[in-house]
């Protein structure tokens, strides 16, 4: 909370750094700033956060592997594809890109998901995971032609920027547009979050529970992904929240989802936050977030990975 | 309650990707209460046949009976709250710690949003008790020694309270020390009139625990029936494709091979 009110302070006006609340109450043009640009920025990084961990905690339960993020299945490849195709093609309207990229990374799960289901060999989680390598791949050549084919004054920067990801050109109207999706997907992830301790076990031990394995797996996995998409289509690619902050949250809150799932919530929008604040205060331009999450992320991993032991008692 | 608690009638099954039948034309009945064990050799179909028992598996055809009823007929909860798996190898990917997930068992009991309560928690502590491991109640589960891991296995079946304990090879990397273990939890279970029926490679650890015994080959049953009638010179040959000798020393079966 304190993290959420600091974090509208600080930005780069007036002066550097701290906007004081005194100043806040005399000054219009800092209060239009703040309830205009700031606060929807803020609430969509936290959502971003919040989004991308939960779906990533989800995706590495679900396939019973570390190593999983939540835009593996194609998604975020499809979504880079989608925006990319729109900033060449359909001219460089904003809602016009997160549209497309929605669109695109649907059609990369979908399509991951068919060709899973007509594969000949493995389990359904190996051919889950080699669809959704082979249709990423697919994707990503495709932006590869894309890229090429752009006009590398006006539109090659543009689709180089949206792969780093940011949130500066933010406003209410983006945050409303994926609150609900967000919103529902979370709220069925956080309530089927004792489930999903049991879908990482093997299927007939799962099924031995009670719990129907296929389709549980498919409700959460449509749930994350929907959020996945919703929050990539306004933030472009930021990197390493999805993939270590559910490792974190391992780490503190122990490997039970009932904690383990809020506890990566909480940490993913907070250090989104952080690294937001950072991205918009540190230079005069923007630093573009994926790159800070990932710096960031990578630095606190790597210190978490050699310290002993740090979990709180519950 | 019926006298078989649960009945196999002419179950024929094969894998989709196979042409082979894993199981062809099975007939099997399971006694109340009893302790029953599967012997045959690799590939015979015995994990297959606990698999369809749990109805993880639906047989190509044939229909299987649990306590009287077409096991089709029970929804996933109550199958969970009737029968409890152990399976063979568990991986488990994130280092629960081992209570936690014994308290996976109880899940059957809960409505599918809700959470385990503070009852569903002491359950779970007797049964960690039960297997004699409560000193490692908050190790990680991936720290384990096989035996322990083994035992943490049955603790969360037997946290599911299940009336039939289906066990995939239970003594398959035990040392003899927790195999006597075992073999001790599994007659005690059975006296408090949980029915048992597990598979394995070991007629010793058979003919020490159970009381009625079914050898299988090829997916056909070759005999069933009392233990001192199956665990026999002849059948175990038969079975294994390969000399075998039964003797008995101070009232247990001893099995030479080879």
């Amino acid at each position: 909370m304190i993290t959420l009110a600091l974090s509208l302070l600080v930005g780069r006006y007036p002066g550097l750094v701290i906007l004081s609340p005194e100043n806040l109450s005399q000054d219009i043009l800092a209060q239009r700033l703040l309830l205009n640009l700031r606060l929807p920025r803020l609430l969509t990084a936290l959502l971003l956060g919040m989004s991308l961990s939960a779906a990533g905690t989800v995706f590495q339960m679900i396939f019973g592997n570390p190593l999983v993020e939540p835009g593996f299945l194609g998604v975020s490849q499809g979504a880079a594809f989608g925006a990319a195709f729109s900033i060449i093609f359909l001219g460089n309207i904003a809602w016009f890109v997160q549209g497309t990229a929605i669109f695109f990374s649907f059609l990369g799960l979908v399509f991951s998901y068919s060709l899973a289901r007509k594969a000949q060999y493995g389990g359904w989680v190996l051919r889950l995971v080699l669809s959704g390598i082979a249709v990423s791949a697919l994707f990503s050549a495709g932006l590869g032609v894309l890229k090429y084919v752009a006009d590398p004054l006006r539109e090659l920067p543009e689709i180089t920027f949206w792969m780093l990801g940011g949130l500066w050109s933010l406003t209410w109207r983006g945050f409303l547009s994926i609150l609900p999706a967000c919103l529902i997907g979370l709220y069925i992830i956080y309530r089927m979050r004792w489930r999903l301790n049991m879908l990482s076990l093997s299927d007939e031990t799962a099924f031995s529970l009670g719990i129907a394995p296929t389709r549980e797996r498919i409700i959460l996995l449509i749930s994350a992904t929907a959020i996945t998409a919703a929050v990539v289509s306004v933030s472009g690619m930021v990197g390493w929240v999805g993939l270590i902050v559910p490792h974190l949250a391992r780490r503190v809150f122990g490997a039970d989802s009932r904690f383990a799932l809020p506890g990566s919530m909480i940490i993913g929008g907070w250090f989104t936050v952080v690294c937001d604040d950072l991205a918009r205060t540190i230079l005069a331009g923007e630093i573009p977030l994926g790159i800070l999450t990932s710096l960031i992320g990578a630095t606190i991993f790597i210190v978490l990975m050699t310290t002993n032991r740090l979990k709180v008692k519950r | 309650m019926s006298e078989m608690v649960l009945e196999f009638h002419s179950i024929i099954f094969s894998y989709p990707s196979g042409e082979r039948e894993v199981l062809s034309d099975l007939n099997l009945g399971v006694p109340n209460g009893g302790i029953m064990t599967i012997l045959g050799p690799n590939g015979a179909g015995k994990t297959t046949l606990l698999h369809i028992a749990l109805g993880w598996l639906k047989p190509g055809s044939g229909q299987v009976h649990l306590d009287g009823r077409p096991l089709s007929t029970y929804s996933r909860r109550e199958i969970g709250q009737w029968i409890g798996l152990v399976p063979q190898i568990e991986h488990i990917p994130f280092d629960y710690s081992v209570l936690d997930y014994i308290l996976f068992g109880r899940t059957p009991y809960l409505r599918p949003l809700e959470m385990p309560s503070e009852k569903d928690f002491e359950i779970a502590q007797q049964a960690l008790k039960r297997v004699g491991l409560v000193h490692l109640a908050d190790h990680s589960v991936t720290n384990l020694s096989g035996g322990e891991r083994q035992m943490v296995l049955i603790a969360r079946a037997l946290a599911q309270q299940p009336r039939i304990l289906l066990l995939d090879e239970p003594t398959s990397h035990l040392d003899i020390n927790n195999k006597g273990r075992m073999v001790k939890l599994l007659r005690q279970l059975s006296l408090e009139g949980v029915t048992i029926l597990f598979s394995t490679h070991e007629p010793d650890v058979a003919a020490a625990i159970a009381k009625q015994a079914v050898l299988m080959r090829d997916g056909k049953i070759l005999k069933a029936g009392m233990i001192a009638d199956v665990i026999t010179d002849q059948d175990l040959s038969n079975c294994y494709q390969t000399p075998v000798r039964v003797v008995e020393i101070e009232k247990r079966y001893v099995v030479l091979w080879n």
